[in-house]
Formats: C-alpha cells, structure tokens, sequence
C-alpha cells in the first residue's frame, strides 16, 4: 500500500512538475532569467538521472547476488564509460552542435546514407535499451500490488509516450535531475538501513565458504515452469503445483508429515507450483546458475553470466560499458543543452562523482540478497531482490516502507531512462528516417512506445543488467567507432565509417540475437556471442580504419570539420592570457 | 580503358561523377576529375581542359602545350557555335586529330574540353559536343546556387539597412524626450541602442545562436520599451535545453518587431508580446505571440505566397531565410485574424549540417 503511493506520487510529480510546475516557474519577463543556460552542476544531475536505469536500480543487486566480485566490473564500468566521453567526445561534440548521433555522422561525413545507417542502430540500441526498463516496470508493479508483470509494462508505456506527446518536455532537464534525487536516496537510505538491520542481526554471516542455506523455512512461487539443480538433498512441501524430478516423478514422501524431500539432481516445478523448502537447506538453483560458494563468490575472475570463460567475459564488459556509454544516443543529446564545449566537459566529470555515488549501494545490496533472499536463486529472479529484501530483513511492516522507497527509485529510473530513449527512438524515426514535423514525431513516439511494449512483454526472461549490457555492446560496436575516429582522425571516409558500424554493430547485434534465441551452447562460441564487445569493438575500428586507407577519399570539409570540433568554443578565447 | 567506348553504366557513373565535381566546385580539383573521367569515358587517347585560354587539367598522350594553346586559341577567335572542331596536331611524331568543344555559358565561351584521336573523330566529336553542353549547363546551375546564396545574404543586409529608418527615429524621439527629466535612464538607453545598432549590423556570421538572438530582442525591446512604457509587457518561456539552437541571424528579432509595429501599436491599451522557445525532439520551436490587432490572413497569405510588397516585410525576409538556410519545409506557420493578435512559429532543427554559430 505505501510502496503504491510512493509509485503513483513519483509518477504524479514527473508528471506535474514536467507539464505545469516548470512551465509556471519558466515565465518570466526578465531575459536575463530566461537565457541563462542550464548550469554544468544541473546538467550533470539530468544526464544521471537519465543514464541511471532499471539495470543499476534493480538489475545490478541481483548480479551480484548470483555472480559475486566479477559482477562489480557493471558499476565500475558504466562510470568509467564517462572518462572515456570526458576524455574523447563531451567537448567536440559540444562544438560540432550535433543533436543526435545520426547527425554527427551526416554532418561530418557528408552522407545521408550514413544518417540512415545510424539513425538504425539508434533504433537497435534503443528498443534493446527499453527492454530492460520494461521488465523493470513489470516487476515493481508486481512486487509492489501484486498485478501480473504485463501490467507495469502498459503502464510505463502508456505514461511516457502520454507524457512526451502532451508537452511533458517542457522542463525535462529539471525533471530528470530531480529523478537522479529520488534514484540516489532511494538507494542509499535502504542501503543503510538494511546494513544497519544486519550488523544488529549477527546471526548470519557473509563469510561462510558454502553456497546459501535458507535460514528458516521459505515458501518460493515458481512463475513459470522452472528448471533448477538440487545439490544436497531438501525437504519441501508442495502446496500448489507439481515437482518433478528429471524422470518425471514427484518426490517421494518420507514420513507422514507430508514433507518430501528432493534428491540431488536437476528438478522441474510447473507454472504456477508453490512450495516450502525446509529450513538449513542447501538453496537449490536455477539451471544456468552456477552454485557459488562464499569462497568463490567473494573472489574475482570465479564466474558470471560468461559461463566457464570469466576473464573473456570481464574484459567483454570493460569493453562494451567503457566504450559504450559514448554511444547511448539518449546520453549524447543531454550535452546539448551545456552552453559550450567547456560546460560540456565539466558536467562529464560531476556526472562521474555523481555515479559513483550511487554505485557504491547496489552492490551491498546484492550482498545482502545473498544472506536474506537466497530463495531468488531458486527461480532465478534476481532482479527483484532490491524489492523484496526490506521485507525479508524487516518483515512487512517496516519492510513495506522501505520497499516504498525503493520502489520509487525504481519508477525514476524507468520514467526518466524510458522517456530519454524513446525521444531518441522517435527522433531517429521522424527527423532522420522519415523527416516530418511536430506530427510525426508524436506519432513516432507512440510507434516507439508500441514496439517497446510488445518487446517488453517478452522480455521477463531475461537479467535486466545482461539486456543492459548488450545494448552498450551494441552502442560500443557502432557509434564508439563513427564517434572516435570522426572526431580525431580526419582521413575517416563516409565508407569507412558505414562499413565499421556495418561489420561490428551487425556482428554484435547477430551475436546477441542468436544468444537470445539460445541456438548457441556453453561452449566458447557461446561466450564469444553472449559478450561480443571484446571482440565486435576491435572489428568494428579495424574495418572502419582500414576501408578508409582503401577508399582514400575523406570528405571535402573534412578539415574544417576537426577545426570546429577542436577549436575552443567562440568567445572563451576572450579570457585567455593575453601573449 | 581509354580509347574504346564504355559501356552504358560506366557511362552513367561518369556523367554522375562529372557532375557533381563541377556542381560542388569547378576549381583545378574539378577540373581534374573532369579530365580523368573524361578519358575514361570518351573514345580518346587524351583529353585536356581550358579555361580562359590556359589548360586547367590534362590525362592522357596529348600533343605538346603549345599546339593545344594554339588550337584553343584558333577556336577563341571564331568564337563558334557548339559544334567541335577538328585540328591537325603531332602527338609523339605521328598525325593526329584533336577535337575540342566549346564550354558555352549564358552564350559566352569560357572554356574548351578537348580530345586526341588518331582515327576518324566521328564518334568523338558527337560526344564532345554533348558532354560540352553538360558541362555548361552544370557550371550554370552551380552559379545559380551561388546567387541564391548571395540573394539570402543580400535579403540579410536589405533587413538590417531596414530596422533603421521608424525605429532610428522612434528611439531617438523617445531618448530625446528622457533628456531632461532622466538623464540617467537616457544614458542607458543610449549605450543600449549603440549596442543594439553594432550587433544588428555585424556582418561576420550569417548565424547566431538563440541565447545571442534573445539579447538582440532584450536590447531592442528596452529601446521599444522607453516609448511604449506600460502599455506593453513581455513575456518568455525558454527553454533552457534549445538556448544552444543554431539559426539564421536576425530570424527572432524581426518577429518580435511585427508583433510591436503591427500588432500593440495600432491597439488600444495594454497589449502583451509572448516569446517561447520549446523543445520537440530534434527540433526547437520557437513562437512569438501577440494580443494586438491582427491582420487579414488572406491579404498576408496572398503576399507571402507572391512575395509582393507587405508591410510584414520582416517576417516575409524571415520566411526566406529559414526556407533557404534548412529546406522548404523549414517555413514561418502564422496564425492571424482581424482583431484577434498573430501568433507566428517557426520550427528550427537542432542541428543543420553546414549551420554552426560562429
């Protein structure tokens, strides 16, 4: 009940502030307030509450609870991906005056064509992208009121696109940063209250060598049918549904106290199958998930998603988070609104402080999933462990106002990234694919939003830090090249550049398909699809480098180009030490 | 391969590449693609370009310089028609035939392309001939885009000579008038319409950021404000994120103009002048709203359309540019009526390549 108000008062003031507070607080007659430029600190606050999403605020806690160390290089590496925008493309890109990534490309090579290409990976990256914050919407709205997951997707995407076409724009820079407000405290205040709750409860103890046990007996709803391993025997009570072992049978019965117990073994409970474990059990998990140990999860380079090739799949996610975030087209088009390219390179490095001040608590939470939730391990829907962990330390009462707090952060990050990606989706649809007006971008915005739904409805299967993690494979295989090499080396040709994005976008986007599919096994073709950055970025510069020496015909301008990319912004020079 | 004729496509991709190297530029560079493809296209074992009588561009075995200066020459004097002629030159000690065609443009010859036979030139001279009339007809069109863009920049400064002559006088009658009973007020409004004059007549960038335009406005409504005192009030709605927005110069300022000339001044009372900037994706919307008098939007339509002689002369310059600078569809949407103000949008794109504020 309070975690529904703190949702529908987080939606209301998104809302309300958008469409009303700020068109009131924006009229003015006095020109010197209304031309004052959005300042660098304020910008950084919207740039964080538009780049936090979904994946950080309810997908990385539950990363870390399954995978461990490893898990760290997220956070670690989707701060980092500012340095490198700091380092190479904040500035430039500032001066060039490009809105869009499409943009750039057509501005500074030249060809329509190349708009286009762009314009589809901003497309690609960008439904990919909403996956995640759909799933993210479903979940909350089913933690927190129990709806079924479509629900939360609906919801999400009716609100933003409503939104977006009913002039919620307006203010949008304060808007979000107000949402980086709400993500932060939402995150840290249950952090330190849940950390609090632990250190006073010192029964349990995250040092201990072995996998989880449950601590007392624990009811787990499978949601749909679910495979999962048993690795020391169980005792369970069935109270709704079936449990079958890998021959088909149920478990037996010992004793008359109904409780059964299950063997070691992989087990299939159906949709729908409720059952209690007994407490001091081994937590059995989902197949797909490697049973860690304390040991084992506390040390890195021990695991992950990349199955049995953990050092190919951390280097995988340096690669794709270090260079990708340069290429997540709703990030780029906040350093618009900087003034100049000098604003745009001090906002970069207060959004780096500003992440790393929200990084630090999802992890801890992911820890403490661990020893409170384990039964998500079962199921395998770690992502929900920030929703249901207040409940499982606190119990329901107290549990219930921190799992409000959470939730509210949840709904930011999903409200401001969803917003963020869908005006680049329609953008791309209406202003570099189709050209059109005012019209056409409301109505791209409601394409966008249809298609985000569809593929979200689809998408609960899915980790949402993984979804995450492919679309910045995806954004660090195309545009981290186009945006690179146009910005600092002048012989880049329009061919180049299409084929560079072609080859490692392409590669990366079949790589990623084909492991949504599941058509690859667990080998190392399997490793190399399901984390292609490591080797998808590599491709995607080296043909990019290497059709250009070939073509050998940069574009006309191309020097005046780097000139304005490179130049300090006009007027600042007035303040330069006179010779 | 030069001497034998192409094939139907390698033929079109030449008439292609030929074209857009002059469009872009027929400077020496253009020239030499135009020599380059030329050779591969034509039935020649060398061609040359002339421009003004001097060879801009050669590929192929061609006779030495001076026959090809004395040949050109030759065709100078006749000043001929668009048929080729045939010369007799050497090349390399044996007879040959260099065809040249004259470059027609506006009737005047400017230049000569040339071709080296050895046989009979009777495919050769057709070809020349053809490829001599694209040529002209490509350098005319580029020249037409250049004028268009000398038509925009000349529009720019017929507006900026235009501010002057009513609002000189109207600022200078109404400082005049604070003289004495606000020295001081008088003083600032003086340094504010110098200011106001040296950024209007600045001539170094045809583009301007929306910060910078406002400033512009906020000079020239203070000078406006010193006559209309409180019969006018002004309201902004910025927003923050399309201030970077790149535009033509001088596109708010003439709005905000109309709306005061047009709209307040023939009203009764207080009139209001709205100005908001709004963000739409890729692009910015920028309004300029009025509760003044209004105009026939039949009688506006018409001279919008015609482009004959308004007294809206600053929205219909402003039309011109924007439709010039980003396309046709870039045009001022204006909502008028008698009595009931004019409300007058204009969409800009966020980003227009070619367009940077300098």
């Amino acid at each position: 009940m309070i975690a529904t108000l703190a949702v529908v008062l987080v939606t209301v003031l998104t809302l309300g502030v958008g469409t009303f507070g700020l068109r009131f607080a924006r009229t003015t007659s006095n020109f010197f307030v209304a031309s004052r430029a959005v300042h660098p600190v304020w910008n950084a606050f919207a740039v964080g509450g538009e780049y936090l999403s979904a994946g950080t605020q309810l997908g990385l806690a539950g990363l870390v609870l399954v995978f461990g160390a490893d898990m760290l290089w997220f956070p670690a590496g989707y701060t980092a991906g500012y340095l490198l925008l700091l380092l190479f493309v904040a500035a430039p890109l500032r001066r060039f005056g490009s809105f869009t990534i499409p943009e750039f490309a057509e501005g500074r090579l030249g060809s329509t064509g190349l708009r286009r290409i762009a314009a589809a990976f901003v497309l690609i990256i960008g439904w990919l992208y909403l996956l995640p914050q759909m799933k993210g919407a479903g979940i909350t709205v089913r933690a927190i009121t129990g709806a079924p997951y479509w629900v939360g997707v609906v919801l999400v995407g009716l609100v933003v696109a409503l939104n977006l076409t009913a002039g919620g724009m307006r203010g949008i820079t304060y808007v979000q940063a107000f949402q980086y407000v709400i993500m932060v405290l939402a995150m840290a205040i249950p952090a330190i209250i849940l950390f609090v709750a632990w250190m006073a409860d010192d029964t349990r103890s995250l040092t201990q060598p072995d996998a989880p046990r449950f601590a007392e007996a624990t009811e787990v709803e499978f949601r749909r049918d679910t495979v999962f391993v048993v690795e020391e025997p169980i005792g369970i009570t069935t109270l709704q549904g079936v449990v079958t072992d890998a021959g088909g049978d149920p478990p037996t019965a010992t004793g008359t106290d109904a409780l059964a117990v299950l063997g070691i073994g992989t087990h299939t409970a159906v949709e729908g199958t409720i059952v209690e474990f007994a407490a001091d059990g081994l937590v059995p998990h989902r197949e797909g998930i490697d049973a860690t140990g304390g040991t084992r999860w506390a040390a890195p380079l021990t695991g992950g998603p990349g199955g049995g090739h953990p050092l190919y799949f951390v280097y995988s996610v340096m690669f794709a988070t270090f260079l990708g975030t340069m290429g997540l087209p709703h990030v780029l088009v906040r350093f618009y609104t900087n003034a100049t390219g000098s604003d745009a390179r001090r906002t970069t490095v207060i959004v780096v402080g500003l992440l790393g001040m929200f990084y630090v608590w999802p992890p801890l939470l992911g820890a403490l999933g661990r020893l409170y939730t384990p039964e998500l391990l079962v199921t395998g829907e770690t992502d929900s462990t920030v929703l249901l962990l207040p409940a499982a330390i606190l119990g329901t009462d107290a549990g219930g106002w921190v799992t409000g707090i959470v939730a509210a952060g949840a709904v930011a990050a999903f409200l401001s990234t969803s917003s963020g990606l869908m005006i680049s989706v329609a953008s791309a649809i209406s202003h570099d694919l189709v050209g059109g007006g005012v019209r056409q971008f409301r109505i791209a915005v409601w394409g966008a939003a249809a298609v985000a739904v569809v593929l979200g409805l689809g998408a609960e299967p899915f980790q949402i830090n993984v979804l995450v993690g492919w679309a910045f494979a995806i954004a660090a295989s195309s545009f981290c090249p186009l945006l690179v090499l146009g910005i600092w080396w002048s012989d880049l040709t329009k061919r180049g550049a299409a084929a560079g994005m072609l080859a490692g976008g392409g590669a990366a986007t079949m790589a990623i398909a084909s492991t949504m599919s599941g058509v690859l096994g667990d080998g190392w073709l399997g490793a190399l699809a399901a984390a292609p950055a490591a080797w998808s970025v590599p491709l995607a510069f080296g043909v990019a480098i290497v059709i250009s020496r070939l073509d050998g015909e940069p574009p006309a301008r191309a020097r005046q180009h780097l000139a304005i990319l490179h130049l300090p912004d006009p007027g600042t020079l007035d303040h330069a030490p006179n010779a | 391969m030069p001497g034998s004729a192409p094939d139907d496509l390698s033929l079109l991709s030449s008439v292609n590449r030929i074209a857009r190297a002059i469009r872009s530029d027929l400077d020496v560079d253009g020239a030499q693609v135009l020599a380059d493809t030329m050779l591969e296209m034509l039935p020649a074992t060398g061609v040359a370009v002339t421009f003004d009588g001097a060879v801009a561009a050669e590929a192929g075995e061609l006779p030495d310089r001076s026959q090809i200066v004395r040949a050109t020459g030759e065709v100078l004097d006749r000043q001929p028609g668009r048929t080729p002629t045939a010369h007799d030159v050497t090349v390399g000690g044996r007879d040959a035939q260099l065809v040249i065609a004259p470059l027609l443009i506006d009737g005047l010859v400017v230049g000569t392309i040339q071709g080296v036979t050895f046989g009979a030139d009777d495919l050769l001279s057709p070809m020349l001939r053809e490829l001599g009339d694209l040529v002209g007809q490509q350098v005319e069109l580029a020249e037409l885009e250049r004028a268009k863009a000398q038509v925009a920049q000349a529009e720019l400064r017929t507006l900026q000579a235009q501010i002057s002559p009513h609002f000189l006088y109207n600022s200078l009658t109404a400082i005049a008038a604070l003289i004495n009973t606000d020295p001081l007020e008088a003083r600032s409004l003086i340094s504010t319409f110098a200011d106001f004059t040296r950024h209007t007549f600045r001539t170094t960038s045809a583009f301007t950021t929306l910060a910078e335009e406002l400033r512009l406005v906020e000079m020239y409504l203070e000078l406006e404000r010193a006559r209309f005192a409180d019969r006018m009030s002004v309201r902004l709605m910025i927003a923050p994120e399309v201030l970077g927005v790149t535009l033509p110069f001088l596109c708010v300022q003439p709005l905000v103009e109309n709306a005061i000339r047009h709209g307040l001044e023939q009203r009764q009372g207080h009139g209001r002048v709205t100005i908001e900037a709004a963000d739409s994706g890729a692009h910015a919307l920028i309004t300029v709203d009025d509760d003044g008098v209004g105009t026939d939007p039949d009688a506006l339509q018409a001279a919008m359309t015609n482009r004959t002689s308004t007294p809206h002369v600053g929205l219909l310059s402003v039309d011109e540019r924007l439709r010039s600078t980003f396309g046709p569809e870039y045009g001022l949407e204006i909502a008028t009526g008698d009595g009931v103000g004019t409300r007058v949008t204009m969409r800009v794109p966020k980003f227009h390549p070619g367009v940077h504020a300098t």
